[in-house]
């Protein structure tokens, strides 16, 4: 297990790589292993966006998300942040929407959230279709991040409305959301 | 560290400043005033006695500043940063965790050894050795660090040999080193010194206690002189051996970046097709 010491250094490096990226306009990738790196990184993507946040996951585990950095996101004017589920959060598994259920009502909710049919092998996040994460390896949450790289974010960005438009809405009742920020 | 070698310095210009104003300055002044100097004897008596003090103090002065300047020079011409974090995360896609434990080298080594065994013998691999190497908390004497690593990662001695030279001009730049070239550098200057004071050049009967001291810390003032050209050296090849290692850690990391990136993007289409979408 990382030490508080070992997870500032390595939160620090992911910040450092995503600041270059945005100064030098070039690619920075930062491998990612185990929940710990996954949360941290997780974060740095949620803190840095400005616009639009999109995820691929399991059931948007409260392990990896922060629903208090998610909301803080979530405040911001022209935020967007759209989630799509591999399956139900339950008791077993903890979801941080569960907490965010506030922003999913309305005509025009900022968070939106959908189920896919399959569970999908390879989970994704995409922060202002610019930086993406990308776990490939679910179980372990092995995952390369990608900073700066409009090929591949682009590439995500694609990938994710195709299965977004195949996926089916979920609510805030759903998930047992309560409706109060 | 720099505020310490600052806080040496001043030490020293302060002690000069006190010594030559207060001590000599007032012995002078006592020379020409004082009424028991009126004897041309006892005058050039004194004059004498304040050469040689003038002598040692500026001698030692020498010596002092020689030490300390070689150790400030030393310690300043090592750059603030160990091969960048871009190196930190190269080794740590290379080697696993090696991030989370960057003080644990024995652990890092045995990583190190283990991804070698693998048949990792990536360029990624090799350069994260070398930063390895560069991070490595060793004793000032030990010039092959990593020996065993380096040779199963083949290439003769070649990959040693460069193993080697970074280990040398990173070691050299660290305090512990420098510290160590410094009390080399005195325990040198004392040894000389015996000598010349014992069996060559001086008389102690004849001399006296002064003469002694003041060559002592003249001989001092050359070996210094000598320690501060070597370290300079050093750090100049030290500098050129960083820069070469930084780039070629650079591109290395701008390879393995480029790998990686596209394997994510071929994992994203990958899913696509599995779903269907």
């Amino acid at each position: 297990m990382a030490s508080p010491v070992d997870m500032t250094e390595y939160r620090t490096m992911a910040e450092n790589a995503l600041r270059a990226s945005r100064a030098t306009g070039s690619r920075r990738v930062v491998s990612n292993r185990g929940p710990e790196h996954a949360r941290a990184v997780t974060d740095v993507l949620v803190t840095s966006a400005e616009r639009h946040l999109a995820f691929l996951c399991g059931y948007f585990s409260s392990d990896i998300f922060d629903a208090s950095k998610t909301r803080e996101f979530l405040d911001g004017p022209g935020a967007q942040m759209s989630v799509l589920l591999d399956h139900m959060p339950d008791a077993a598994h903890r979801s941080a929407l569960s907490e965010l259920g506030a922003y999913m009502v309305g005509d025009d909710p900022k968070l939106r959230v959908r189920r896919l049919e399959h569970p999908a092998t390879v989970h994704f996040g995409i922060a202002d279709e610019r930086d993406v994460r990308i776990e490939t390896d679910t179980q372990s949450r092995k995952a390369t991040v990608v900073f700066g790289d409009p090929v591949v974010a682009r590439s995500a960005t694609r990938k994710f409305k195709s299965l977004w438009d195949a996926a089916v809405p979920v609510t805030a009742q759903e998930l047992g959301a309560s409706a109060t920020r | 560290m720099r505020a310490f070698g600052l806080l040496a310095l001043g030490v020293l210009v302060g002690l000069a400043v006190y010594h030559v104003l207060g001590v000599t300055g007032v012995s002078a002044m006592v020379e020409h005033f004082h009424p028991k100097f009126d004897t041309p004897d006892l005058r050039r008596l004194a004059a004498d006695e304040n050469r040689k003090a003038l002598e040692v103090i500026f001698g030692t002065i020498i010596t002092l500043g020689g030490i300390t300047l070689t150790c400030t020079v030393g310690y300043l011409s090592l750059p603030q940063e160990r091969f960048s974090e871009a190196a930190q995360r190269l080794a740590q896609q290379a080697f696993g965790e090696m991030y989370q434990n960057r003080e644990e080298s024995s652990e890092q080594l045995k990583r190190a050894q283990a991804a070698i065994e693998k048949n990792e013998k990536s360029r990624p691999s090799l350069i994260a050795l070398y930063t390895l190497i560069s991070i490595h908390s060793i004793a000032p004497w030990t010039f092959r660090p990593c020996h065993k690593q380096l040779q199963a990662l083949g290439n003769g001695l070649r990959n040693v040999w460069r193993g080697t030279r970074i280990a040398v001009f990173v070691r050299a730049g660290d305090v512990s080193c420098v510290a160590w070239l410094a009390g080399l550098t005195a325990l040198t200057v004392l040894f000389a010194a015996l000598f010349m004071v014992r069996l060559v050049a001086l008389d102690a009967v004849v001399d006296g206690p002064w003469p002694m001291i003041t060559d002592l810390a003249q001989l001092g003032a050359l070996f210094t002189l000598v320690a501060l050209v070597l370290v300079m050296g050093i750090a100049i090849a030290r500098a050129v051996t960083a820069q070469s290692v930084r780039r070629a850690i650079e591109e290395a990391r701008e390879q393995e970046e480029g790998r990686l990136a596209d394997e994510a993007t071929r994992l994203i289409d990958q899913t696509g097709e599995v779903l269907g979408a």
